[in-house]
């Protein structure tokens, strides 16, 4: 894991974008075992993500006032981008999978999600 | 003999090599040989191998190689490997740990109880110091433990089993109230697992979201993740931000 140093978000937007970072270090790696298996990626790995802002700051190298005091080490997520690799798209909440794995769910989202993630009896 | 696993390994990743096959640098176990336009994919788990490809003969082949070379045994299509049931056919693979999870019921005496919905609640928050008595650390530790293998089929209880497993070493009877009430959901849910079918295109596409400040103790957020290839979500996981 890239992520070492100890952060404590400080708003919602910064916490979407080091999880985007986790993720994006997972999505090089199931890339590469791709590759291996001969079963390369044509375009670039698709990751929804349901936080706009957090998009746009990893697109924009503006230095916004609320991002002043983003970890250096996370803008990694720029160059994966430009490099083509990986791209963060925008996706509603309710179309957002990884919600299952963050918080406790009230009974009919969870359901839901738990269908959609293709948990199933047989 | 300490050294007969690596000596083992040594010789089969030798054996393998020199056969054609590519080692995947990503991930040591995994060995790909193309030939022509079929892949032949191993996997390799100490002395278990599991072998798949495009092209049925090819496997058929290097199956009766491998038998004339090392001592191995064809134990045929695979059903059950590291206490997971595997169903396999035409259309579809189903994976499940029904035959564990009943074990894990069974050692921790939830067999009897009421079913849950839900893993857990959602107003519950933990801390480490709530002025509920401690339990035995022995006993929270194994029933987290085994908890945690069952999220390799049962991706639900990822969220609330990762979240307990940071009170290891302090265990209070909340935390261990908390992990009774996984084990109560899976009660309900013991033959659930994550189905795999047939799909034409492979996309890889990833799945990212927090919880922004979810504890109480320091104000950290939970990282999750998952990713699917097709439709179905093979690979997940839910972190706290470090």
């Amino acid at each position: 894991m890239v992520i070492q140093q100890t952060i404590v978000a400080q708003f919602t937007a910064e916490a979407e974008f080091i999880a985007a970072t986790t993720t994006v270090n997972q999505a090089l790696w199931l890339q590469k075992i791709l590759c291996d298996s001969h079963m390369e990626e044509k375009e670039a790995t698709k990751i929804s993500i349901d936080n706009q802002a957090a998009i746009e700051i990893s697109h924009n190298p503006v230095f916004y006032g609320k991002t002043k005091h983003f970890n250096i080490k996370l803008y990694f997520l720029r160059e994966v981008q430009r490099n083509g690799d990986v791209k963060l798209i925008y996706c509603n909440s309710e179309d957002q999978f990884a919600d299952l794995f963050t918080k406790a769910l009230p009974v009919s989202i969870f359901e839901f999600l738990k269908q959609m993630i293709g948990v199933c009896s047989s | 003999m300490k050294q007969a696993l690596r000596a083992w390994y040594g010789k089969i990743d030798d054996y393998l090599i020199g056969s054609g096959f590519q080692k995947s640098l990503s991930e040591a176990t995994i060995y790909v040989k193309k030939i022509n336009n079929d892949v032949l994919i191993i996997s390799l788990y100490v002395d278990d191998l599991l072998v798949t490809g495009s092209n049925i003969q090819q496997v058929g082949e290097f199956k009766q190689k491998m038998m004339q070379v090392f001592e191995m045994t064809d134990i045929g299509l695979m059903r059950f490997f590291l206490e997971m049931g595997i169903m396999q056919s035409k259309e579809e693979i189903f994976i499940c740990q029904k035959k564990y999870a009943k074990e894990i019921l069974k050692k921790f005496h939830i067999e009897y109880c009421k079913p849950t919905t839900t893993p857990m609640n959602q107003k519950d928050k933990f801390n480490k110091e709530d002025g509920t008595t401690r339990v035995d650390e022995e006993k929270f530790r194994s029933l987290i433990g085994c908890l945690l293998y069952l999220t390799a089929t049962i991706p639900d209880i990822l969220n609330a089993t990762s979240l307990l497993s940071l009170f290891m070493h302090c265990p209070h009877e909340i935390h261990i109230r908390a992990a009774k009430r996984i084990l109560r959901y899976i009660k309900g849910t013991y033959s659930f697992g994550v189905k795999f079918l047939k799909y034409q295109e492979l996309r890889l596409h990833g799945f990212s979201y927090s919880d922004c400040g979810g504890f109480i103790d320091d104000m950290k957020s939970t990282s999750g993740f998952c990713f699917n290839l097709g439709s179905i979500i093979f690979s997940w996981s839910s972190n706290k931000q470090l």
